[in-house]
């Protein structure tokens, strides 16, 4: 039971943070689905995995929301990819995500970690 | 996955490719990397297999985009509405007109004989040629003739516009319509000089003579022309030349 919780908690944190997540990475460069799985496998020390069915709904519905917008693109020597860009919008909700997402953490730090101290 | 776009379907699968030969290009056998991508691969058919949540999603979605463009909206509705107004309409002939049979019992029995001119123009039919054709006839239960024609019925408050028949004593044996009050047609009736008599509809009947049984007999004025109104009959018959096998 205490396995199931767990889990359930690391999946709604997950999807509570994906859009966070995507976001961050395309901020500074366009980057393309698979190079970001791979990017937030890695940065998180394989912590945070997005399955494919998961990863690319998600990339369509921030592109349908204008958040990113994405561009196939051929560079030499590389398989043509859709790349993904933060567009104008996306970077206003990055901003107010970025913050919400710091008061949430340091509102859940002052808590718990008060509790551990 | 059919609802996502193309470019969707088609980045997942590259994906599972570049997963694919990023394992076997760190040395996992490819029964391995099959293995590893196995869990990808069985989401995907998932979501391939749930054809009610995408159908469930593209109605919200449309009701969610109808609702953000009330014009679009109510173009979409006013065209909807037209589009089903016309084709009910169209359709409500279609069945009275050729797909609802006529009233009569034994319609398969009834033929419709016709005189057509050698280019095929249909025409009336001499009265002499029908009395050939009767005195004739071996094969026909009952054989009559009529003709369709516009009546106007004075008398009454307001002179009232009427479709009617020019009809012979056995057109009403022919559909097998029976009186529902008076008396059907003689043959004496057809001859020339003989009393101009009226058969009425229930409809005429309800509307013009208030439902009054004392109506049969009564004479009435059609073109200008007193007749007498002989019987009712419960439906109005359309107008044909008439025979029963």
């Amino acid at each position: 039971m205490q396995y199931i919780k767990s889990r359930m908690l690391d999946r709604e944190l997950k999807k509570g943070s994906a859009e966070l997540l995507i976001l961050s990475l395309v901020e500074a460069q366009p980057r393309h689905g698979y190079d970001l799985s791979k990017l937030i496998e890695a940065r998180s020390g394989g912590v945070l995995t997005f399955r494919v069915a998961s990863l690319y709904p998600l990339l369509y519905r921030l592109e349908k929301r204008g958040w990113i917008h994405g561009r196939w693109i051929e560079k030499a020597g590389q398989r043509r990819r859709r790349y993904y860009r933060l567009t104008p919008t996306g970077a206003e909700v990055l901003a107010s995500q970025r913050s919400t997402w710091r008061e949430f953490v340091e509102a859940i730090n002052r808590i718990a970690g008060a509790e551990n101290a | 996955m059919p609802e996502w776009p193309r470019h969707i379907n088609q980045e997942m699968r590259q994906h599972l490719d570049d997963e694919y030969r990023a394992l076997r290009a760190s040395g996992v056998p490819h029964d391995d990397a099959m293995q590893r991508l196995a869990g990808d691969v069985d989401e995907l058919s998932s979501m391939r297999a749930r054809p009610v949540d995408a159908v469930n999603g593209d109605v919200r979605f449309a009701l969610r985009t109808l609702c953000k463009n009330p014009g679009f909206t109510a173009a979409v509705i006013l065209t909807l509405a037209l589009g089903i107004g016309a084709a009910t309409a169209i359709f409500s002939v279609v069945d009275a007109v050729m797909l609802r049979p006529y009233p009569y019992p034994d319609i398969d029995r009834i033929m419709i004989v016709s005189e057509v001119t050698r280019s095929g123009q249909g025409i009336s039919v001499a009265w002499a040629n029908f009395q050939h054709w009767r005195d004739q006839n071996q094969v026909f239960e009952h054989f009559g003739i009529y003709r369709g024609m516009v009546v106007n019925l004075t008398g009454g408050d307001q002179p009232e516009r009427l479709s009617g028949s020019l009809v012979s004593s056995d057109v009403f044996k022919a559909v097998g319509l029976q009186a529902q009050v008076g008396r059907t047609f003689v043959p004496d009736e057809d001859k020339p000089g003989a009393p101009r008599i009226v058969a009425i509809s229930d409809r005429l009947w309800r509307s013009h003579f208030n439902a009054d049984t004392a109506a049969v007999g009564r004479p009435i004025t059609l073109n200008g022309e007193p007749h007498t109104a002989s019987r009712r009959w419960r439906s109005s018959s359309g107008g044909r030349w008439s025979r029963r096998v």
